[in-house]
């Protein structure tokens, strides 16, 4: 009873049916993860649908189905269903393997066609001769044996193709393998570096625990550029790293996009780039009592003399885009003698006067003319470019990559080589000599026919006056 | 420019073609597929001719690169690989019924690119993510694999419209379409050199994604839709060790399997959002 139960168990854990469901299976259920928001989008996504639902939705884990326990089993069923049909099927293909030729069989050459029997003009031992010659003109290793009713011939090729399969369902779960590995031991994060910055930790995504990671050494950007076409688009954008051990360079690189840079095992990614405004300045002060202009760089918060010695301006804000009128800043203008003024300065002060004429006059805190007899306008802010880096570390790529070798060596191996088996015999009716061909093909039934017919082709002219 | 010029005609060209082959199998008669086979061959033709064009002028605009980077030279290069598959399978088969049912596919593809509003045919430069040799190897596996898939979709219908025919009857079209045999052979073919370059478009795309992103595979939509159509297929290959599972079964799963791809290449684009949002 139990036995039996186990053999019934086996039998359906070696079907193909199994297969073949657990593949539609695995098809199906991912189309649920890419018509539900997986991770990011979710909570827009579980508001929408209310509470009861979403909570029906987490607890299958429907926001991150692909690392769900339930799709995991799935995958885990193929595996063993990919392990128990290889382990099913594989003895009698070393079995097919091993077999020693058996040339002088006449099973084969049942029901055979008319056109695949040719008589021959030539006495029979002429005949054998003949079709030993043309057969060892075009294949190696062909085994043959004399009988009392003629000659057989045996060649046999491709035996190696046999094993294409087996090498495709290893290679599936070589990758599993890199990818286990890669989850268990491995790490994905992402850090921004301003420019001339350094940092020694990472931002870690999607993970429950720890949210950095210490690198063990400091990375430093020292350099970021980016370059535009024509068009605007980005054309290509690089950061200049340097890693750093105890205060001692070990190391430095260019990192561009799609050139990755490895260090100690982590290897870094050039992502994404943006800009932040620094805390520099420079600002155009127009004296109208002179008719000459000073342009003072300053920082945030260092007041600086105006000309003539009259007071002083601090710069306290720095804006990349203010009132989505462009770069601006803010200064409080600090007289020697009476009230003190704050005022914006936009960096696009041109522009936005032939937009909106009036709008300086209009509005003290935006006029730059406000306190007599300067004028202030702003140059140039200063703008720090920051690098996004992917980080990761991923000791099962290996796996991966050879996995991703073997499969197509594999594919290669099961669909373009075949197994095959041809026969030829030469025997001997009412004292005429005559030739028959037969094969068998484990693949490309189309393919081994067509080599029949040109092995009769060929005997044809040899045995033909 | 000329070459979208150049591959708007060919439109019409594959249109013709289409039917031509009809009407061999509509009449009866040979010589109307001579002429379909040299109307495709002239199509495929000019074809080549417009992606060849496109690639240099890209030069002249001082972006160069191959015409493999967005929807519009991804369909101009999806009916080529379709056409290019048929004109040797017809050299090889030396039966013309199966361009009735491929050709129009060619055209659809060719149509959709020239005559959409939404495809731009505009030649634009490559983004920083896209400057790179795997981008060629991934277009070009992926998309010979799409237009195996198609041809394969194309027999699978005509298998179908195959078993409608009975000894007795007299209608021709059915009569000029290969016995179920031969086609349930070529739709297999088909299988195999599609599912072969979807590996490896799949393959290349996340060596690619690992060497841009760090990531070989990050679950995205079209990688996802990629991967269920690699499980459709697989599933299609395992079918035929099932006894008594080729033939219809086979058919119908190159159906199913085309349906796959179309959702995966375009569905994917405009009903969910993801990293190959610059395919469009």
């Amino acid at each position: 009873m139990n036995r039996n139960f186990l053999n019934i168990l086996w039998d359906m854990l070696c079907s193909v049916k199994l297969t073949l469901f657990l593949l539609i299976l695995l098809a199906f259920s991912s189309v649920f993860g890419t018509l539900i928001p997986q991770n990011e989008g979710t909570i827009q996504f579980a508001e929408k649908m209310g509470p009861g639902l979403a909570r029906f939705f987490y607890s299958l884990q429907l926001f991150d189905l692909y690392h769900s326990v339930w799709f995991r089993l799935i995958i885990l069923c193929l595996v063993f269903n990919l392990i128990a049909c290889s382990f099913n099927r594989f003895p009698s293909t070393l079995k097919l393997f091993w077999l020693k030729p058996k040339p002088d069989r006449s099973k084969p050459f049942e029901s055979l066609p008319a056109d695949r029997s040719l008589n021959s003009d030539r006495p029979i031992e002429e005949t054998i001769e003949k079709v030993k010659i043309t057969l060892k003109k075009k294949y190696k290793n062909i085994a043959s044996q004399n009988t009392q009713e003629g000659s057989y011939f045996y060649i046999d090729k491709g035996r190696y193709s046999l094993f294409g399969v087996y090498l495709v369902h290893l290679s599936v779960l070589i990758i599993l393998i890199g990818a286990i590995i890669g989850s268990f031991s491995g790490f994905k994060g992402y850090v921004n570096i301003l420019e001339g910055d350094s940092v020694d930790t990472v931002n870690l995504r999607n993970s429950s625990g720890h949210r950095h990671r210490d690198l063990g050494f400091t990375l430093h950007c020292d350099d970021f550029s980016v370059d535009f076409y024509k068009d605007g688009t980005p054309k290509e954008y690089r950061s200049m790293l340097r890693f750093t051990i105890d205060n001692k360079n070990v190391y430095e690189g260019l990192l561009k996009v799609n050139h990755p840079i490895k260090f100690h095992g982590i290897t870094f990614y050039q992502s994404s780039y943006g800009s932040t405004v620094g805390d520099r300045a420079k600002v155009k002060v127009f004296s109208n009592k002179t008719q000459s202009y000073q342009v003072k760089e300053i920082i945030s918060g260092v007041p600086v003399p105006l000309p003539e010695n009259d007071g002083e301006f601090i710069l306290i804000d720095i804006r990349n885009d203010f009132m989505r009128m462009g770069p601006a800043v803010s200064i409080i203008i600090i007289p020697s003698v009476g009230e003190e003024r704050q005022v914006w300065l936009f960096k696009n002060h041109e522009t936005i006067k032939k937009r909106f004429p009036d709008i300086f006059e209009n509005f003290a805190k935006l006029n730059p003319s406000i306190y007599k007899p300067y004028t202030f306008s702003l140059t140039e802010i200063e703008s720090k470019f920051y690098t996004g880096i992917q980080v990761t570390k991923d000791p099962g790529i290996t796996f991966v990559y050879a996995g991703f070798l073997i499969i197509v060596l594999g594919l290669f191996i099961s669909f373009f080589t075949s197994h095959r088996r041809i026969w030829i015999r030469v025997l001997e009716k009412n004292n005429a000599a005559y030739v028959q061909v037969a094969g068998t093909a484990n693949k490309n039934p189309v393919g081994i026919e067509r080599e029949l017919d040109q092995i009769i082709k060929y005997l044809h002219r040899e045995i033909k006056l | 420019m000329l070459n979208s010029v150049i591959l708007s005609y060919v439109t019409f060209i594959y249109f013709f073609a289409f039917l031509f082959y009809l009407l061999m199998m509509v009449v009866g008669r040979q010589i109307f597929g001579r002429i379909a086979s040299i109307i495709t061959l002239i199509g495929f033709i000019g074809n080549t001719v417009g992606i060849v064009l496109r690639w240099i002028e890209s030069y002249r605009l001082e972006v160069g690169h191959a015409p493999l980077s967005n929807l519009y030279e991804s369909l101009i290069f999806f009916s080529w690989a379709i056409i290019l598959l048929y004109v040797l399978m017809e050299w090889r088969i030396k039966n013309r019924s199966i361009g009735t049912f491929v050709t129009p596919l060619a055209f659809l593809a060719l149509a959709y690119a020239s005559f959409s509003d939404s495809v731009r045919d505009s030649i634009q430069p490559l983004v920083p993510a896209l400057q790179s040799n795997w981008l060629t190897a991934h277009v070009i596996t992926c998309f010979f694999g799409y237009a195996a898939f198609a041809v394969s979709f194309g027999i699978g219908l005509m298998y179908l419209f195959k078993r409608l025919d009975t000894p007795e009857s007299s209608n021709i079209f059915l009569k000029i379409i290969p016995d179920s045999e031969i086609l349930d052979e070529l739709n297999y073919q088909m299988l195999v050199i599609g599912f072969l370059m979807l590996t490896l478009g799949i393959i290349t795309g996340s060596v690619w994604a690992n060497s841009a992103w760090g990531s070989y595979w990050s679950w995205d939509p079209k990688e996802t839709w990629s991967l269920i159509t690699w499980f459709v297929y697989a599933a299609m290959l395992h079918s035929r060790m099932i006894s008594g599972w080729r033939g219809k079964k086979l058919a119908i799963f190159s159906i199913i399997g085309f349906v796959c791809v179309l959702f995966t290449y375009f569905g994917v684009n405009f009903v969910l959002a993801g990293l190959h949002s610059y395919a469009t």
